[in-house]
């Protein structure tokens, strides 16, 4: 086993969070060792020598998934205070429906048959029950 | 530099690195060296989990590009990572400008 793919292997072992965020972060990594492996090739090194300074750069496995399992921990919690948010306006909103539903069968029904004397077929009623002129 | 005080400025850096062109990971980590002349010493690694916060917070966005015959993530400063920019910038400066002032009366 090369020592990249150790190091990808201890690293993908520490990390935390949604599983598309951590394969990502690994394929940048293993990206990266591929390209400082050339470059300490490039700067005649010896493949093995060049594989081991471009790991050693890195740091270790460890302290790049304590930084990373750092943000995703705020990243949870940004999470958890946003559901917390939204959970607070659906609840207001399903109250401010409840009292709007309530005052609305409260309300008064419809206008009161007019009187037989005043109502004549065709028209509109003119004076609603109870408002007739003594 | 200490580690310490790198990883304290890690952000701004990697915003100041990518606000003249894309990068992805490894050009970002070769153009700190280079600007720098290699005066930073820190684990190379921990700039990913560095790119993705910023990315998480909206300061950046980021694509798979075929760069040099290979897939990479390329990443590149938002709107708002400029504005976040600019304002670090000239939270540094004030820092900076402070620390010269104490230390060369001292």
């Amino acid at each position: 086993m090369t020592p990249q793919r150790r190091f990808l292997l201890e690293l993908a072992a520490s990390l935390r969070g949604a599983r598309r965020a951590r394969r990502r972060l690994l394929l940048e990594v293993e990206q990266h060792l591929a390209d400082a492996v050339r470059a300490e090739a490039l700067a005649d090194r010896d493949l093995g020598p060049a594989e081991l300074a471009a790991v050693a750069r890195l740091g270790s496995p460890a302290t790049i998934a304590a930084s990373w399992n750092d943000g995703q921990s705020e990243l949870r919690g940004a999470l958890r205070r946003g559901y917390a948010v939204l959970t607070l306006l659906v609840a207001l909103a399903g109250a401010l429906g409840l009292t709007q539903y309530a005052s609305g069968k409260s309300r008064p029904g419809p206008a009161p048959a007019c009187h037989g004397a005043e109502r004549q077929p065709g028209m509109t009623c003119a004076r609603p029950l109870g408002r007739l002129p003594h | 530099m200490a580690r310490e005080s790198f990883s304290g400025h890690l952000e701004l850096l990697l915003l100041a690195a990518l606000q003249a062109e894309p990068r992805h990971g490894y050009g970002v980590i070769e153009h700190l060296r280079r600007t720098s002349g290699g005066r930073f010493d820190y684990p190379e690694g921990t700039v990913y989990p560095a790119l993705h916060r910023l990315e998480a917070d909206g300061l950046l966005r980021s694509r798979w590009r075929e760069v040099e015959g290979r897939r990479r993530r390329v990443y590149e400063l938002t709107r708002r990572g400029e504005t976040a920019l600019a304002g670090r910038r000239r939270e540094w400066d004030q820092f900076a400008l402070g620390i010269s002032a104490v230390v060369e009366r001292a």
